[in-house]
């Protein structure tokens, strides 16, 4: 039986090898592909690993993904510049569930995917996409799962401890294609991401969507930093039940940090379960930014301590007087801000559109935030951009 | 000359051989037809065996012994009239009569000649006659019930329905993929990348002789079927000259209460526009319609003339012409509550107040000859040319998303949209009868149809600071959509050839008893498509200014490009269109055999042989690919007929099809539509059709029937349209179930009232129809999982099909006087009513949308003034009942609105 199953998987794995378009296979290792640095595009398939080259600049020319049983590895100071669409074929890199992606940057010599436009801007290319097994809440059954931005590539399940793989000390800019009418690329999406997945020192920067946006999942994000979005700095949604630490938020257009439970059913399970920690949100200088924290859909529960917010919002938190789940989190203590610190604010700013029976949800305090306050944290140093 | 030596003869023989006898004799003319005489008409006298046939000119004698008689007057497709007469020993009574639509005996029938089926009564005879289980519509009934279009035709039918808004239709619970439209029997294009038939809408009236529907298989079809066939007999002509021409003036109480009717700017009144997007729209602003409105006079006028005349070529020749041309437009407003994306708190996110203003019109124009080449081959030629404009401007003010854009109010959206449809069919027909017991015929059709959606607009401006005042508006800059132009083409060729050759065999008496049927058909498609979006990307780095929704082009234009406030995107980055190219070829051999197995049992059995190869290429900035699929159908149908008794009929029918995925629906293209993304699903297959019916049928009189039909429908692994799990709510297709069952039955009864047989006739007639169904299929999450890369949260485990209503009611009365030969008038009420059904299927917990229950009332009058001048008057949608859609579950309305009465004044002279 083990016999027959051996040989179908080896079956397998050749039936995948022969269909491989993009990968040229070195003569040592069959399972070791090398990447073409000037036409950085297609698949990575089960069983292939592959390793780029930090002398060189991988051009992205397409998109580019990992699949299940693959693993693609950058080392320190990789630069992908993704090409300018011509060709009419969005360029950005995905990794499948069950795929991994080892990103090993340094705080000296950062991985850094980037437009490679002369001028670039907000929206030139896709974005980093992650897609893993761990729990999200729009599926119909409990470990369900559902379909991510690319409608052939799957997120969510019931492995909480799911590893995709290690991101550490990137760099990610210009992002935020838009590609339909009701899409765009975020910078880093993380869609059903598991705990065993390493998220440190990553900073969108840039961006024509959301910075970073976790699509449930149970992923810790740890040394985030989102500057520069056209729409929502951090948001998470769809269940995120994880810990965020060190989060540095700067010019948003819409809100810092927007979470949420579900669109459809704000009390839809399991519940998102953020835990916030030592958070800088700074207003900075784009247009109607309105508020710097949006409790959304339900919200969720949430555990926020020492968060400062710098800068002329209308609120500090928004959140719908309609939305009765995410009102309801409140009054029954699932959501708390202590201690929360409102800086340099504007006349007529509303700390909180809360209006319910929890008068001790938020705590006003003096804070830190992920460091420096308004200012950049020295953990920024050296690796990231523009700050 | 040689007719009155006849008739002489006829009298001598009279004097010399019958000298107790008298004689009947005159003229039978046809009322309907300027009183041409009528040949071949029966005149009986009832009781004895006296009969004659009329003459080429219509003249008839018959001679008899004196006495009192009944004598009877009747012809196929005409009233049958029966008037007492005295004959007096040696003289000639003379009597005359002309004979119109609805009524004739039909055991008499002897022969026919040409049988006009516009007429009620002659399409009621064939249904009797046939052996499957036949429905039609003819023009003389679309005339009476005031319907102008094919799709509205339809729904006078037993069981048919059409879905608000969409124009879909959906027969007996099922929607476009389970139905297909035909010409003469061949194919007809698409006009909407989305579906499989051409809006039957475009249709005019004026070009159709007969609407057959089919709702049971039978080989001589194509098996991709599950509902009906419906095959539009186009109008021919024979007989003298004819030349009618038409004015009409109409409007809409709504429309016409609107003092400011706006439309978008561009396309024209004549609904043939030719706009294209910029050579160089991405370096400047270069974009020459206005956004701004124009306006418009919401008048509704119709013109038409239609013509015919019939020669005789040789001995047994005649080539017969028709020639029919209109254009019509027609305005309306509606105005209502526009809810969207409603969660499970019931409260919708997008919750707007919109107007809208619409203009249509169709340019129809169709020609035809038809060559009697002599008794045993005939040919006809068919050309038919519509053009189809439907233009819309709306305007939605409100929230457009309760936790997102314009939250509080002040939110605005305008969308103007032209979609036109220009369609060239071309059909070549022909019929031989080879011998006594073989016929022959065949048709070719090439069909050319394009599709346009040029310069589509779309502006959404949101409130400057919510929290101050929602009128102070700029252009929103959440996503670079909200604010674009869109540019469509769809091009789909078409050929399709059909021949059959029937043998009839074991003669019996004058009789055959089998009839054999060995059959082709071909049918090839190709398809492209070719869509261009145009992006107005919104700089927010720097202040926006103020913008009047009422001045669009205020804002949007080549000094505002120049400043730097927003900039002009596509989907890919550059010009390339997203496109997809399909071809479809279906190869199809088909056997029969039709047996009378006693006078009263007729069996029909035949197998059909399919084979289907679909082939798509599409290109986006998602995706590009391919995707081939073929696949050999095997379907066998049979039809059982049972004649009670002479008026009675018991018919059976049984058969396997087979439902085909669309081109699109199974490539992964994402298809953009205004709100939402639609994107195939190359795992989706085809479902398998189960059908079954039994119909019971008793035809009282010619113009009379009674009948009661039940029918059985499962549908294995069928698809549906559905909104898959996903992180942006994407639409896909997914075979959605195990199955789905269908059973229903259907009634329906025409009766005469009252009918006064003197000189004037008068006369009160009623039809109605009912239909109602039981309808479930399963919906299984899991199945989805194991079959597909997709996930679907169905909200529930088992419900109803989309588009099904438990029960529908259709009911007409009619009145008919007659003041003199040429004076008359007809009015007739219709009243059509469908129960609650399915618009979409609900998922994530969400309820299904759910088109609430609705009836409609027209009033139409037509009355004949002279020999020459028709007046009509129509009032339609008399109790403009309020449309309304919600959101089951959450019961929370989606959609509210009234759509007006529309009036409408006719004239129409015959020269």
């Amino acid at each position: 039986m083990k016999k027959v199953f051996l040989s179908m998987l080896t079956l397998a794995t050749l039936t995948i090898t022969s269909c491989t378009s993009n990968d040229v296979a070195t003569e040592t290792d069959p399972n070791v592909v090398s990447l073409d640095p000037t036409n950085f595009k297609g698949t990575l398939e089960a069983g292939k690993e592959a390793t780029l080259d930090a002398s060189k600049v991988y051009y992205l020319t397409g998109a580019f993904i990992v699949k299940s049983g693959a693993k693609l590895t950058i080392p320190a100071g990789t630069v992908i510049k993704a090409t300018e669409n011509t060709d009419s074929t969005v360029r950005y890199i995905a990794v499948s569930q069950g795929g991994q992606i080892f990103i090993n940057g340094t705080a000296t010599n950062p991985v850094v995917m980037t437009s490679a436009k002369a001028t670039p801007s907000k929206s030139d290319w896709g974005g980093l996409v992650i897609c893993g097994k761990a729990p999200i809440n729009t599926s119909a059954t409990a470990g369900g799962t559902a379909s991510a931005e690319v409608s052939d590539l799957t997120y969510g399940g019931s492995d909480t401890a799911d590893n995709s793989g290690v991101i550490r000390y990137l760099r990610i800019e210009y992002t935020g294609y838009a590609y339909t009418s009701t899409k765009e690329f975020n910078g880093l999406s993380l869609f059903g991401v598991g705990s065993g997945t390493t998220l440190e020192y990553v900073h969108a920067n840039h961006n024509g969507d959301d910075g970073i946006e976790f699509f449930g999942g149970t992923v810790n994000g740890k040394y985030l930093v989102s500057t520069d979005s056209d729409d929502d700095s951090i948001d998470f949604a769809d269940g995120w039940a994880g810990t965020g630490e060190f989060w540095y938020i700067k010019n948003t257009a819409k809100a810092g940090i927007e979470g949420s439970n579900n669109g459809t059913n704000g009390y839809a399970t399991p519940m998102t379960n953020a835990t916030l920690k030592n958070i800088s949100i700074v207003k900075g200088t784009l247009a109607n930014s309105e508020d710097a924290i949006y409790l959304k859909e339900g919200a969720g529960k949430w555990t926020a301590s020492n968060v400062y917010i710098d800068g002329a919002f209308t609120k500090g938190l928004k959140i719908k007087s309609d939305d009765a789940a995410a009102n309801e989190n409140i009054t029954n203590g699932n959501i708390k801000f202590n201690p929360i610190q409102f800086a340099n604010t504007a006349t007529g700013f509303l700390p909180s559109e809360y209006t319910g029976t929890n008068t001790t949800y938020l705590t006003v305090g003096t804070n830190t935030g992920a460091g420096a306050g308004a200012a950049a944290p020295s953990w920024t140093t050296g690796w990231t951009a523009g700050l | 000359m040689k007719l009155k030596l006849f008739i002489l003869t006829l009298f001598i023989s009279t004097l010399a051989f019958s000298q107790t006898k008298g004689t009947i004799s005159g003229v039978l003319t046809d009322k309907d037809s300027n009183n041409e005489t009528l040949p071949f008409a029966n005149v009986l006298l009832k009781g004895t065996q006296i009969n004659g046939i009329t003459d080429i000119d219509g003249k008839y004698s018959l001679s008899a012994p004196a006495g009192s008689y009944v004598i009877q007057y009747s012809f196929i497709g005409y009233e049958s009239v029966e008037i007492p007469v005295t004959v007096i020993d040696s003289e000639t009574v003379t009597l005359s009569k002309a004979l119109g639509a609805a009524g004739y005996k039909l055991s008499d029938v002897v022969i026919t000649t040409h049988v006009n089926k516009q007429k009620e009564t002659a399409l009621l005879l064939e249904q009797k006659k046939a052996v499957e289980i036949k429905q039609s519509i003819g023009a003389q009934e679309l005339s009476r019930k005031g319907v102008s279009d094919v799709a509205t035709a339809v729904t006078k039918t037993s069981g048919i329905t059409k879905q608000e808004g969409t124009g879909n239709i959906f027969v007996r619970g099922l929607g476009d993929r389970y139905n297909s439209t035909t010409m003469n029997g061949l194919p007809l294009p698409s006009d909407d990348p989305s579906k499989k038939n051409i809006k039957l809408g475009i249709f005019n009236t004026d070009i159709v002789e007969s609407i057959g529907i089919d709702k049971t298989y039978n080989f001589r079809n194509f098996g991709d079927f599950g509902g009906a066939n419906i095959d539009i007999v186009s109008k021919t002509h024979t007989g003298s000259e004819m030349l009618e021409i038409g004015f009409e003036l109409g409007m809409n109480t709504l429309a016409n209460s609107q003092k400011d009717f706006r439309l978008q700017d561009g396309p024209s009144k004549t609904g043939f526009s030719n706009t294209s997007y910029p050579k160089n729209p991405f370096s400047s602003y270069n974009f020459d319609t206005n956004w701004n409105t124009a306006a418009a006079t919401p008048i509704n006028t119709s013109i038409f003339i239609r013509g015919g005349s019939e020669f005789n070529v040789g001995e047994n020749g005649k080539l017969g012409f028709f020639g029919t041309a209109s254009f019509d437009n027609e305005y309306n407003y509606t105005t209502g509550v526009s809810n969207g994306s409603i969660g499970l708190n019931g409260i919708p996110r997008r919750n707007l107040n919109f107007e809208s203003f619409s203009y249509n019109t169709n340019t129809t124009v169709m020609g035809n000859v038809n060559y009697k080449i002599n008794t045993n081959n005939s040919i006809k030629f068919n050309s038919l040319f519509v053009n189809t404009s439907s233009q819309d401007h709306q305007e939605f003010e409100g929230i457009i998303d309760s936790f997102d854009i314009a939250s509080d109010g002040g939110g605005y959206i305008r969308r103007s949209n032209l979609d036109q449809t220009t369609v060239f069919i071309n059909q070549l027909l022909g019929n031989h009868s080879l011998n006594e017991r073989t016929n022959f015929n065949w048709g070719v059709s090439f069909n050319s149809l394009k599709n346009s959606i040029p310069d589509r607009m779309q502006n959404t401006l949101i409130p400057q600071n919510e929290q101050s005042d929602p009128d102070v508006k700029q252009v929103s800059d959440n996503n670079d959509s909200e604010n674009h132009r869109f540019y469509q083409n769809l091009k789909d060729n078409q050929l399709a050839a059909n021949l059959a050759l029937d043998y009839k065999f074991n003669k019996e008496d004058e009789d055959y008893r089998g009839k054999f049927t060995l059959g082709y058909s071909g049918y090839t498609k190709k398809v492209g498509f070719q869509a261009r979006q145009f992006n107005f990307d919104i700089n927010n780095a720097v202040a926006q200014p103020v913008v009047d929704k009422n001045n669009i082009d205020g804002y949007f234009n080549q000094t505002n490009f120049s400043n730097n406030l927003f900039s002009i995107k596509t989907f890919n980055g550059g010009l390339a269109p997203q496109t997809y190219d399909g071809d479809q070829n279906i190869q199809a051999a088909f056997v029969g055999v039709e047996y009378k197995f006693t006078p009263k049992l007729t069996v029909v059995f035949g197998t059909r042989g399919e084979y289907i190869i679909q082939n798509i290429d599409w290109f986006t900035n998602i995706s590009k690919g391919t995707n081939k699929f073929d696949k050999f159908e095997f379907l066998p149908s049979t039809s059982i007929k049972y004649e009670l008794n002479e008026d009675q009929n018991l018919k059976f029918a049984a058969s396997k099809s087979y439902t085909l995925p669309q081109f699109k629906e199974r490539a992964p293209f994402q298809f953009e539509d205004v709100t939402e993304v639609i994107i195939g699903n190359p795992k989706l297959y085809s479902s398998t059709n189960y059908n079954a019916d039994v119909k019971w049928e008793y035809f009282p009189k010619s113009s009379e029937i009674i009948s009661l039909t039940a029918f059985g429908k499962l549908i294995q692994n069928p698809i549906n349209e559905i909104t898959i799990t996903s992180a942006t709510n994407d639409i896909s297709y997914v075979n959605s179930g195990d199955k789905a069952v269908v059973l229903g039955a259907e009634f329906e009864i025409r009766k005469n009232i009252f009918e006064k047989d003197t000189e004037n006739k008068e006369s009160l007639s009623t039809g109605f129809n009912a239909s109602y169904m039981y309808n479930n299929q399963d919906f299984n999450g899991q199945k989805v999982e194991n079959e597909t890369d997709l996930t679907v949260f169905f909200s529930k485990t088992e419900g109803k099909l989309t588009g099904a209503s438990d029960l529908l009611l259709n009911a007409d009365l009619s009145y008919f006087k007659e003041f003199s030969q040429d004076k008359n008038v007809l009015a007739t009420i219709t009243y059509g009513y469908f129960s609650d059904r399915i618009y979409a299927l609900g998922t994530s917990g969400r309820g299904d949308l759910i088109d609430k229950a609705n009836g409609s009332l027209d009033f139409i009058l037509k009355s004949k003034l002279t020999k020459n001048i028709g007046l009509g008057l129509s009032v339609k949608n008399i109790l403009d009942p309020t449309i309304e859609r919600i959101q089951d579950n959450q019961n929370v309305l989606v959609k509210s609105y009234k759509n007006g009465i529309n009036f409408k004044v006719a004239a129409t002279y015959t020269f």
